[in-house]
């Protein structure tokens, strides 16, 4: 009797411990979502304030990664924009982008959200759920109501608008085109002009390959570097409206016809035309393997002037061409419609957007172009009110492509939700490799699309 | 010492402490977790009651049975690991090295206080092919054999996992099995020898067995912290290509705050819970004679 209630309580103690056990590694895994507070039920009726009183500083929440706008803010600070800087000083805050999300939501839930803050698309174009509590000023509005309408350009205007399904939630702190840029030398040493068809770019990219030079640089780590591929090569054979279809649910993309710019980008890696070992390969590697002459072409946004006008550019501006991507024959596309972007998206925060917090965007509209032109060689969709000159050679090119760009497109990832977008990324560097199929590829984000 | 333990006071005021800590850190949120995977919704836009429905969604999405299966592969083959390679350490410095074991306890387990994101980083580096190639692919070209992408694909970053995680890891559990050595009292082990046993019946029918609920402890410490993987993929390859190596902790956290499904990612939440038990409970169940015997 003894012998088998000690054995029952054994068994019992057991079974205690392994439940104790397992919540507390359990407990490890769920901590995380159960700290936040479940109070967001509660904020969707918050309206935006009719006279929003200024907070105690110009609060910024921006990514890590982003370094161009924190050091524009605070030249701006120091400098045009000292007297409102005085009454409201900048005070700025860096989480890595992966973090920026959650940190944004937990932010809103407590309707603390700072001034300037980076979100996510998804969030901020209407009826997305910041747009919706009021956290997300009209910029268009906003700007004209301070009299500083006229410096954003129309370009800016138009791509924010496409960018934001019409909306204008974000500040345009840059406008970027995307391209080629191609390194001058490698392609005059092997007697290559600018491909204007894709058949071109594969045969000279074969050229490239059989001479020992890398033919496209590419990051694996961040695979938008690759996706854009894709993402272009449907712009130009369907059209500018190839991702808009996708995104209305009129067009699918593991369909025939969007599976053959993933089928092309899967079999340029087969080729080998992608920078090797790029599934791990790093951003900032695969800048620098391009600017460091080990690359003939890079398809990337003009943000990159920011690195060519640095001294990590070992090639020289002047042997650094920037191109459209060219054509496909028989595409429904054109070699003139440039993919571009206002940057990533900054948005303000109305409920504290008070008089100081205007003087300071106006000062911002009136200012940004030419200083981010001068300093970091960086193109804004705020209008150059100063001339800004001895400008480099590839810089002035990017200038009169934006100056001349007659349409523009949006980006393969623009209308994604946040699930396709970094399946997009991430599942892009088995695609180059060999590792999915074009079918599984797009099939995925296809998946993620039709997810409601 | 009888007195304190019979006196009900004396054990709630030595227990209340831990147990109050215990509860508020991970038991609310547990069941916190529980309620959450019951709506859907973000602390920005607010959450709506959705019953089962996320439950539902596990059983139809592709990704949660490739991470659940490589949760479980990941965990079998690192545990395995741990517990060979941790136990044939102890018996190294139990048996072979004796007193001057302490120099190369030190050297294994200095690993294990390294941060994990610097060991990610370092063994990113070490199985780099690009921009420098790393050691491991200087080695293979040294042998003569052709450069190898480890990230390329599921199952080559599964071994780069494997090595980073046991080289990692593997000194602590060798340090926990060797002090439950330690506790086989010398006498005995004397006694065996003089009653002819030696070597490897030494250790099937003494050691083996008299260490066996440190074992079984060590098994159950190294499968519930292998199930919760997490960090140490994120720093490495951030569970890629794709998915292919990502485990059910990180897949949690994406879906929680990547992509904001808070509820959802509780759903995974408690699906993890359940599956630490199940383990927990199977290992116990299968071990409990042995380990009462202990």
């Amino acid at each position: 009797m003894r012998s088998h209630s000690v054995g029952k309580t054994r068994r019992a103690l057991a079974v205690a411990a392994a439940g104790m056990g397992a919540l507390a590694v359990a407990g490890s895994a769920t901590t995380a979502s159960a700290s936040s507070s479940i109070a967001g039920r509660a904020t969707h009726a918050r309206q935006v304030r009719a006279h929003a009183s200024d907070g105690s500083s110009f609060s910024v929440l921006l990514t890590t990664e982003d370094s161009q706008t924190p050091a524009m803010l605070k030249q701006l600070a120091n400098g045009v924009c000292k007297t409102e800087n005085k009454a409201l000083p900048l005070s700025i805050q860096q989480t890595p982008s992966q973090n920026i999300e959650a940190k944004d939501q937990l932010l809103a839930s407590q309707n603390d959200l700072p001034l300037l803050y980076a979100a996510g698309n998804p969030d901020i174009i209407p009826g997305g759920a910041f747009v919706k509590r009021g956290d997300v000023l009209n910029v268009e509005t906003a700007l004209k109501a301070l009299g500083v309408a006229k410096d954003m350009t129309p370009l800016a205007l138009s791509t924010t608008k496409a960018q934001f399904q019409g909306g204008v939630p974000s500040l345009p702190f840059q406008m970027n085109i995307e391209g080629l840029f191609y390194n001058k030398k490698i392609f005059a040493a092997h007697h290559i002009a600018t491909p204007k068809t894709f058949p071109q770019l594969l045969a000279d990219a074969a050229v490239f390959k059989k001479a020992g030079i890398i033919p496209v640089s590419a990051s694996g780590s961040s695979g938008w570097t690759i996706s854009r591929w894709v993402g272009v090569l449907l712009f130009r054979e369907l059209g500018p409206n190839a991702m808009k279809l996708v995104a209305q649910k009129k067009a699918k993309l593991n369909s025939p016809a969007y599976l053959r710019a993933a089928e092309q980008v899967a079999q340029m890696g087969k080729d080998g035309y992608f920078s090797p070992g790029i599934s791990n390969l790093s951003y900032n590697a695969a800048v620098a393997q391009f600017l460091d002459g080990k690359s003939a072409m890079m398809y990337m946004g003009t943000w990159l002037l920011a690195q060519i006008n640095s001294s990590q550019d070992k090639v020289g501006s002047s042997n650094i061409g920037f191109m459209p991507f060219p054509a496909v024959p028989g595409g429904r596309g054109s070699i003139n419609q440039y993919p571009a972007n206002t940057g990533s998206p900054n948005v303000i925060n109305p409920h504290v957007y008070g008089p100081k917090a205007q003087a300071w965007l106006k000062c911002i509209a009136e200012n940004w172009g030419s200083a981010s032109l001068k300093s970091q060689g960086v193109f804004s969709g705020f209008r150059t009110n100063q001339p800004v000159a001895g400008l480099n050679a590839i810089t002035r090119t990017v200038q009169n492509t934006i100056n001349s760009a007659k349409q523009s497109v949006l980006w393969f990832e623009a209308l994604f939700g946040l699930k396709a977008n970094d399946d997009a990324s991430g599942n892009a560097p088995a695609l180059v490799t060999g590792a999915m199929s074009p079918q599984q590829y797009m099939g995925i984000l296809q998946a993620d699309q039709s997810q409601p | 010492m009888r007195q304190v333990f019979g006196n009900r006071r004396a054990i709630a005021f030595f227990l209340a402490p831990a147990l109050l800590v215990y509860v508020g850190v991970i038991v609310v949120p547990v069941g916190w977790s529980l309620v959450y995977s019951l709506f859907t919704g973000s602390p920005a836009s607010g959450f709506k009651f959705t019953g089962l429905s996320n439950f539902g969604a596990l059983f139809s999405d592709p990704t949660i049975s490739q991470s659940f299966w490589f949760t479980i592969k990941y965990a079998g083959f690192l545990t395995l690991g741990q517990i060979v390679i941790g136990y044939g350490l102890a018996l190294l410095f139990k048996f072979v090295l004796r007193r001057s074991s302490t120099f190369i306890r030190t050297l294994v387990f200095f690993p294990v206080v390294l941060p994990t994101v610097a060991v990610a980083l370092l063994f990113a580096q070490l199985f780099a092919i690009t921009p420098q190639t790393g050691p491991i692919d200087s080695l293979v070209q040294l042998f003569g054999g052709h450069p190898v992408d480890w990230f390329v694909s599921g199952g080559h970053a599964f071994i780069v996992i494997m090595a980073m995680d046991l080289w990692r890891s593997v000194g602590l559990f060798a340090v926990i099995l060797y002090v439950g050595l330690l506790d086989i009292p010398d006498e005995v082990i004397e006694s065996a020898r003089i009653d002819g046993a030696s070597g490897f019946s030494l250790l099937r029918r003494i050691i083996v067995p008299m260490s066996r609920p440190i074992v079984v402890a060590a098994t159950i410490f190294a499968l519930n912290a292998d199930l919760k993987v997490f960090d140490s993929i994120l720093a490495l390859n951030n569970g890629g290509p794709g998915t292919a190596t990502t485990p059910l902790n990180l897949y949690m956290f994406q879906e929680s705050f990547d992509y904001n499904n808070w509820g959802y990612g509780s759903a995974i939440a408690v699906l993890i819970t359940a599956l630490c038990l199940v383990v927990t409970l199977l290992v116990f169940r299968s071990l409990r004679r042995d380990l009462t015997k202990g």
